[in-house]
């Protein structure tokens, strides 16, 4: 197919100043581009994909020479079949466009029109500057915008109808959406006719979803138009709106725009239902916390008071501009935890209270899995662990924004039981570095005494003691250190210590140390171990990420750990570590590291690289980073047919792939 | 003075959502939209993962009993124990269909495999024909 501008120039030699703009999308960029560098009188558009006729240029010069007060003159644009596409536009008293053929009646021949479609028109230069660039708000229908200011700068309009241009691919002006011209109708009311806003709502033809999904767009149109005269007009939308029963569309509206025209920053508010419990997954929600509190108005809602400069002292983290609210739970009262599971159809949700308050923010993060909570703020953020429950009543996972998992084992457990697509992995921040020392012939595990034994403290000794037993004089000064948190009456960690005491001196079990303690056990220990989901069935016993491992890693322990669940991800077999299946694999990969002096410093060396993934720079660049794209996309109050209304995002967790 | 637009507007937008406070503690909750239908993945990985969940998962009677708590241990294994006894033919029915699921599904597994295989070769002949087809229709018309 040849270009229109290689077939014009021998038609009208000397006349053309053609310009090929290769890498311009839109009208707007290409005006915007070749402006500056025209001194002709008159700038023709042309649309990708349309090839006017040989006299259409010259009629319209010849139009546009004959009246001074034109600014611009346009061609009818026919489809392949024929048939009229585009023409002349008429302002209808509905503020609806309509062609001039539509509009019907008027003397044939050149006539006067309110807009020209940007498919095959010519302007005059001086027009095109005094009016100004087009609105990239009006996203498919800036001619309609830009027609409306020539005429209120006294410039007119011209349609020649005996003129045209042809779509020769199928990418001619064949008429936008109806919704589009909807939206574009609404922004067009609120620019230049703003007394009339409302009436166009009340007629308008979009869907409430539609309507409530461009609505901060045309209020911000219409407040930075004209802020002193629009208040009227924004009260008056609203009430609107209002009486219609829309009241929560119509605050998710307003607070966007808040933050759009920027009166204040984003809120987020963070629930967990188990924040007054110290726990890995409440570190890594107030670690998210620490680092947005100075770009959004962060605070966190739970059922019982906790005292924040308390948690962060837990958790070693500044939150002092994070907030907290309390939310009554009369429904769990006299239970010392929250089991949604207790939560059936035949009851009334009682986490409806969290939804609701959920509303007062602009996000909401719902941060440890509580899975019956219904989000109804504008975002929301469902971080998962692990899928624990199956998706029964009240479920509502799937009605946030965002799903993030904090590990891979964890997404593919959230598509198997929940069949929902987590957005992106964001993996926990370990920062447990402690000094480097002396590596002594210890083999380290570190995990909870789980009074059910899933941490499988026994086998390891059981391991260990074979070891011994196989090979007395390789691991004869080895000792295996098993370091952990307890519950008080603890009947396992009894077996435990029994069972330790039985292989003599080289088996030493440490509860509840000091995290000094712990820090110097991963210092002096050359080896680690962590057989979590050995012998399992059930895949919420096998660990879904491993931050233990990380820590060992962090300090130049070699890992040795189960084959399975997030430690895959950890750990890269025979490089950063060994991944067995079975406690006899166990003691080959460990004596293989026992016997090699050389092989168990070079596993060291390449766990402490590796661990530097899972380090608290990458999680907060991460988490930051998902929290402005939210942000952005929140706060843009530009033009509508961004993907408004059902907004889900998906976050690109490219940085992980390479594993 | 320029500062005072920016002021009563969000003087506006505070007032109207004040007077929304009270509709809004009022108005129900939209009900919770449907879940959408689970992506399904084919591939033999997928199922293999799948089958292995299932193996793991079918004999429902050989779950440990044994409790680790400090008093209420001895009895509480004792209890699991008995129970275990009193349902053991109930359970055993379950096991033996469970079993019975895993056989077929990985009978079917297999005769899957084996017919995806057959479409394999089958398309690569198809392929080599039509390539081969295409080379002597130039003859044949010639000819």
């Amino acid at each position: 197919m040849s270009s229109p501008v290689r077939r014009l120039v021998p038609i009208h030699p000397g006349e053309i100043d053609a310009g090929r703009l290769s890498t311009i999308d839109t009208t707007l960029d290409a005006l915007s581009s070749a402006l500056p560098r025209v001194h002709a009188d008159y700038v023709a558009v042309l649309e990708r994909g349309v090839l006017p006729d040989p006299r259409w240029l010259s009629q319209l010069v010849a139009v546009l020479a004959a009246d001074r007060e034109l600014g611009g003159a346009g061609a009818t644009l026919v489809g392949r079949d024929g048939r009229i596409l585009a023409s002349g536009l008429v302002l209808s008293p509905d503020l609806r466009w309509r062609s001039v053929q539509d509009a019907g009646g008027g003397p044939p021949g050149v006539r006067e029109v309110d807009a020209l479609p940007f498919s095959a028109a010519l302007f005059r230069r001086r027009c095109l500057q005094e009016v100004g660039e087009l609105d990239p708000d009006f996203a498919g229908g800036e001619e309609l915008d830009f027609g409306q200011r020539c005429r209120a700068a006294g410039w007119k309009l011209a349609y020649v109808p005996d003129t045209a241009a042809r779509a020769t691919a199928g990418d001619g002006d064949a008429g936008p959406v109806e919704a589009s011209h909807e939206r574009n109708r609404l922004l067009f009311a609120a620019k230049h006719f703003p007394r009339r806003l409302a009436d166009a709502i009340r007629t308008s033809r979009l869907s409430p979803p539609e309507l409530f999904g461009c609505l901060a767009s045309v209020l911000a149109k219409l407040l930075r138009g004209a802020p002193r005269s629009a208040g009227p007009v924004v009260e008056e939308v609203c009430e609107l709106l209002a009486g219609k029963g829309q009241v929560r569309a119509l605050d998710e509206v307003l607070k966007r725009l808040q933050v759009g025209l920027g009166h204040r920053r984003p809120s987020i508010g963070i629930y967990d239902h188990a924040l007054h419990v110290v726990g890995g997954g409440q570190k890594y929600m107030a670690m998210i916390a620490a680092v947005l509190q100075d770009d959004f108005e962060v605070t966190f809602l739970a059922h019982e008071p906790v005292d924040l400069s308390q948690l962060g002292a837990w958790y070693g983290l500044d939150l002092s501009r994070c907030r907290f609210r309390l939310i009554p739970m009369p429904f769990y009262r006299g239970r010392s935890w929250i089991d949604s599971a207790l939560v059936t159809s035949d009851v009334e949700n009682p986490f409806d209270a969290v939804a609701r308050a959920s509303a007062d923010y602009d996000v909401f993060v719902n941060a440890n899995m509580l899975e019956k909570v219904r989000p109804l703020a504008p975002l929301s953020v469902f971080f998962c662990h692990f899928p624990d429950v199956l998706p029964r009543a009240y479920f509502a996972a799937h009605a946030y924004t965002v799903l993030v998992a904090s590990s891979e084992y964890g997404r593919n457990w959230v598509r198997r039981r929940w069949g929902l697509e987590p957005s992106m992995v964001l993996y926990p921040a370990i920062d447990v570095r402690g000094p480097q020392l002396p590596k002594e012939r210890i083999i380290l595990s570190v995990a909870r005494f789980e009074p059910g034994g899933s941490k499988k403290q026994l086998e390891m000794i059981d391991a260990f003691t074979a070891l011994r037993a196989h090979a007395p004089d390789r691991f004869g000064t080895w000792r295996l250190v098993l370091v952990g948190g307890s519950l008080p009456d603890n009947g396992y960690l009894d077996g435990v210590r029994r069972a330790a005491s039985r292989g003599s001196d080289s088996i030493e079990v440490r509860a509840n140390v000091s995290f000094d303690e712990l820090r110097d056990w991963y210092g002096r220990s050359a080896i680690f171990w962590h057989a979590c989901g050995i012998g399992e069935r059930d895949p919420q016993l096998i660990e879904h990420f491993g931050m233990t491992t990380v820590e060992a890693m962090q300090n130049g322990c070699a890992p040795v750990v189960f084959d399975g669940g997030g430690q895959r991800e950890i750990v890269e077999h025979g490089t950063s570590g060994f991944r067995f299946g079975s406690l006899e694999e166990l003691c080959a990969w460990t004596m293989r590291l026992v016997e090699d002096d050389a092989l168990r410093g070079r596993v060291q060396a390449a766990a402490r690289t590796r661990s530097a993934r899972f380090g608290r720079a990458a999680f907060e660049t991460r988490a930051r980073s998902l929290f402005q794209l939210l942000r952005r996309e929140y706060s843009t109050l530009g033009a509508p047919d961004r993907g408004e209304g059902g907004r889900r995002f998906r976050v690109d967790s490219q940085p992980h792939r390479d594993r | 003075m320029d500062a005072e637009p920016v002021t009563a507007e969000e003087a506006l937008l505070d007032r109207i959502r004040e007077r929304l406070r009270s509709p809004l503690a009022e108005a129900p909750i939209t009900p919770i939209p449907p879940r959408p239908d689970p992506p399904l993945d084919g591939s033999p990985e997928a199922l293999d993962a799948e089958l292995a969940v299932m193996a793991a998962a079918a004999d429902v009677a050989g779950v440990p009993l044994r409790s680790y708590r400090k008093v209420l241990g001895r009895p509480l294994t004792f209890a699991r124990k008995l129970v275990q006894k009193l349902v053991r033919g109930t359970v055993e029915q379950q096991v033996s269909y469970n079993a019975a699921n895993h056989r077929l599904v990985r009978a079917l597994r297999r005769e899957l495999q084996v017919v995806r295989d057959a479409q394999d070769v089958l398309r690569r002949r198809c392929d080599a024909l039509e390539a081969e087809l295409e080379r002597v229709r130039p003859k044949a018309g010639a000819g």
